[in-house]
């Protein structure tokens, strides 16, 4: 498998989204689930093999049948399957919601400066909205490159190397971000928004302006950042049929 | 591809005048105040946007496609259906945010 040009978007709370890739070319989980299996490029797997593998496991017909009974094993019943799963991948409690369900002392007063920069001068709420922290919308943050993303999918002018807005909870365990993986830290993608972007072009959001924010006021922003990060029992991973 | 069919007039920052053959949509916290409205042919549809953050309002219902383009807070754009359908129209920038407009006689 060769490294995509696209870095692997988080699966986390997908629950809530509608149009799935940093494009949106997916619409729903279930349309989602099967296409890196089949993309030349990722699994490189033929879905009608899929199937046939999936059928040769007596383990696995058996909880196909049970899962979906008077349904054959199929492209539809694996990628209700995969989207069911993915659906159970949802951020815990993290310390920013203890904070804002009344604990003073859940995030520190860094922190808490922190997400003033964000709804304030830093505007980052604009697009990371909401409690999952995006507006699942698509924009061109200027970054370099020839991927004109939801552009290809949707040819608006204002979609050309647009992409989706990642979430932001648990966003440090994700290095490298963007969607190309061209940052890799934190502190490298808010020097990035405090410079507005690396390229100026029409389709560039108006939001994306540099922010001019202060040694101490990007480092309160980081520590807010850090505090949507929740503390999950670590996943079993189960054992697979064969 | 998007070659609009239907008039579009663009007005950035300020109101529209509106006139009896209007109907305003406001956008506000990324949804439009209707999820469906009914007009008569010719009748004009003025979108403002009433959010803190730029909207794109579009359709690609083959027969009634167009592109109001981007939209700063503040901003209005109308357009006027020449064409009987019914046009599904988003905001390209937030997806959510969906109108259907059923175009009569």
């Amino acid at each position: 498998m060769k490294p995509l040009n696209r870095r692997t978007p988080t699966i986390l709370n997908t629950a809530w989204a509608d149009l799935l890739f940093w494009d949106g070319r997916a619409d729903g989980l279930e349309e989602q689930a099967l296409n890196p299996i089949s993309a030349p490029d990722e699994m490189n797997q033929p879905l009608d093999k899929m199937i046939e593998t999936v059928n040769g496991i007596e383990a696995y017909k058996a909880l196909f049948a049970r899962a979906y009974p008077g349904e054959p094993v199929s492209e539809k019943t694996i990628a209700r399957a995969i989207a069911t799963f993915e659906r159970t991948v949802v951020s815990g409690i993290a310390p920013f919601d203890r904070w804002v369900s009344g604990d003073e002392r859940a995030i520190s007063d860094g922190a808490k400066r922190g997400f003033d920069l964000f709804n304030g001068k830093a505007a980052c709420a604009k697009c990371h909205s909401g409690w999952n922290f995006t507006d699942n919308g698509f924009h061109d943050i200027g970054i370099e490159g020839s991927d004109r993303g939801r552009g290809v999918r949707l040819p608006l002018a204002s979609m050309q190397f647009a992409f989706k807005t990642p979430t932001l909870r648990n966003a440090d365990q994700r290095a490298p971000f963007m969607h190309d993986g061209s940052e890799q830290r934190l502190e490298d993608v808010v020097e990035y928004y405090d410079r507005g972007g690396n390229v100026k072009r029409p389709s560039l959001a108006p939001e994306i302006v540099p922010l001019h924010l202060s040694t101490s006021e990007k480092r309160d922003l980081i520590d807010f950042l850090r505090t949507l990060t929740s503390v999950e029992k670590p996943t079993e991973v189960p054992l697979f049929p064969r | 591809m998007f070659k609009t069919i239907l008039s579009t007039i663009l007005v950035a920052g300020i109101a529209l005048p509106m006139f009896a053959a209007d109907h305003e949509i406001s956008q506000a916290d990324k949804a439009f105040s209707k999820s469906e409205i009914t007009i008569r042919l010719g009748e004009r549809l003025i979108f403002k946007n009433d959010d803190e953050v730029t909207h794109n309002v579009y359709s690609v219902t083959p027969g009634m496609t167009f592109d109001l383009q981007r939209q700063a807070p503040g901003a209005s754009s109308s357009i006027t259906f020449n064409r009987e359908g019914t046009a599904e129209v988003q905001c390209s920038i937030h997806p959510k945010m969906k109108l259907i407009v059923h175009v009569q006689k």
